[in-house]
């Protein structure tokens, strides 16, 4: 043991460290015992903790600052990716998106629609008034040939019977088809051999289409805007 | 030694600081805000000592908070109080990058000591205006806290940050390696070290030191 150490240690760093350790009780017993036992005996040592002492001193005596406000969050802060809290239910709920999308287009494809209704019911022409004669012809043609007649719209399965009356019908001019008419898309035939008319050559009637395309385009689409309307309503507070 | 006035006082306690910091995983404002009551002035505090400044510790203080609320579900446990200084300190070192990136500084600031070739920092001459406390209760003088501060803000920002954390908030050294994530030797390192500039910086100034801290002789 050295009780009286007039030696100083050469690493000075070191010792200063062993020092400051010192003041804060950061030293074992025995490693305490020790240097207090060295700085006794070494005026260089018990220079510096006297330093090292006054520095921390002067350093606790400072006044602790306050800040005039306080640093508390808002209610309405939110973790990242977290669900909204409790107390931001009254907050605005945000409407879904694709009622935005779903109002716009409802709205074009109304729009869409009346224009094309209003174009059937403006434009007239010769398919008006072959078409009147047709229907004409078509509503009398099941009492007289004694077939029920049907709205097609694809051609059925070609048999060879169908085939041989479509290339009948083909070489029959439009205005010759005075029996039995039938609204079949593609071009239908008529049968002299079995003494009944199945069918008339006729296109389908594009005003009618374009009327009903345009009808479903405007009721849909006010469907569809109407929906999105009350979805993005309800999204807003109450 | 007994504990300075501008000490944390009593230790946090850790149950209800857990039982808060759950609630706040769970994302309630309001445990949280429990959380910035206590610990906003020790917070504010390491701020203002590491920064000089009052507003810009404030903000610091401010932005930490919000930062440690949006990271509170990383927190795995450990004393909560260290965790947020060491976000607070984060915060003032991005202070610090951000101040070095402007070229003006004060005339304090430049004719501040700077032992280990860091640039000089900010002013303190709104030391005393941006702080608050009771005259009766403060043991030195305003040019003797101002002597202080301006030695402090001359040291590197870890010795800083070890001695005020140190010396003037009064951690222990194991809470000390956890704000500053480092080892309990790298702490006794920084803390002597800062002590040894300030008793350099001091010196100059013995003058202005109070007889109690003039007087030699261990007193243990």
């Amino acid at each position: 043991m050295s009780t009286t150490v007039p030696e100083h240690p050469a690493d000075w760093e070191a010792q200063r460290e062993r020092l400051s350790a010192l003041l804060d009780g950061q030293l074992s017993a025995a490693e305490s015992v020790e240097l207090r036992a060295h700085v006794h005996g070494c005026a260089r040592c018990t220079d510096e903790l006297d330093a090292l002492r006054r520095v921390v001193a002067a350093l606790r005596a400072l006044p602790q600052p306050v800040a005039s406000r306080s640093f508390a969050l808002p209610v309405a802060t939110t973790l990242p990716g977290g669900a909204p809290l409790p107390s931001m239910t009254t907050a605005r709920a945000r409407p879904a998106r694709w009622a935005g999308v779903t109002q716009w287009s409802g709205a074009v494809a109304a729009c869409i629609g009346f224009v094309i209704l209003c174009g059937t019911l403006l434009v007239g022409g010769g398919y008006g008034a072959q078409n009147t004669a047709s229907f004409g012809a078509m509503r009398q043609a099941p009492s007289s040939a004694g077939l029920t007649h049907a709205t097609v719209t694809q051609p059925p399965a070609a048999s060879p019977t169908q085939s041989a009356m479509r290339d009948t019908a083909l070489a029959t001019p439009p205005s010759a088809a005075t029996s039995a008419p039938s609204r079949i898309a593609t071009p239908a035939a008529t049968s002299s051999a079995a003494g009944h008319t199945i069918g008339v050559l006729e296109a389908p009637d594009p005003r009618a289409t374009a009327r009903i395309t345009g009808v479903s385009l405007l009721l849909g689409g006010l469907a569809a805007l109407l929906l999105g309307w009350r979805v993005r309503r309800r999204g807003a507070p109450r | 030694m007994e504990a300075g006035m501008g000490g944390p006082g009593s230790q946090p306690e850790p149950d209800e600081d857990d039982a808060l910091v759950a609630r706040s995983q769970r994302g309630e404002v309001a445990a949280f805000n429990l959380l910035v009551a206590r610990y906003q002035d020790v917070a504010y505090a390491l701020a203002y000592r590491m920064l000089g400044d009052g507003e810009a510790a404030a903000d610091v203080t401010q932005d930490g908070f919000v930062a440690a609320f949006r990271a509170i579900r990383s927190f795995r446990g450990g004393p909560f109080r260290a965790w947020l200084l060491r976000i607070i300190s984060n915060g003032c070192h991005d202070y610090w990058r951000a101040q070095k990136r402007r070229p003006t500084l004060s005339l304090d600031a430049l004719t501040s000591e700077d032992p280990e070739g860091e640039p000089p920092h900010a002013p303190i001459g709104l030391l005393a205006a941006a702080t608050t406390w009771d005259p009766e209760t403060t043991a030195l003088r305003g040019e003797l806290i101002a002597l202080i501060q301006r030695a402090l803000l001359g040291l590197p920002t870890e010795q800083r940050l070890a001695v005020v954390l140190s010396d003037v908030q009064g951690f222990s050294y194991d809470e000390i390696a956890i704000v500053m994530a480092t080892s309990l030797g790298t702490v006794k390192s920084r803390i002597a070290r800062g002590r040894a500039h300030l008793r350099d910086a001091l010196q100059a100034h013995a003058e202005l030191l109070p007889a109690a801290m003039r007087r030699t002789g261990e007193t243990e």
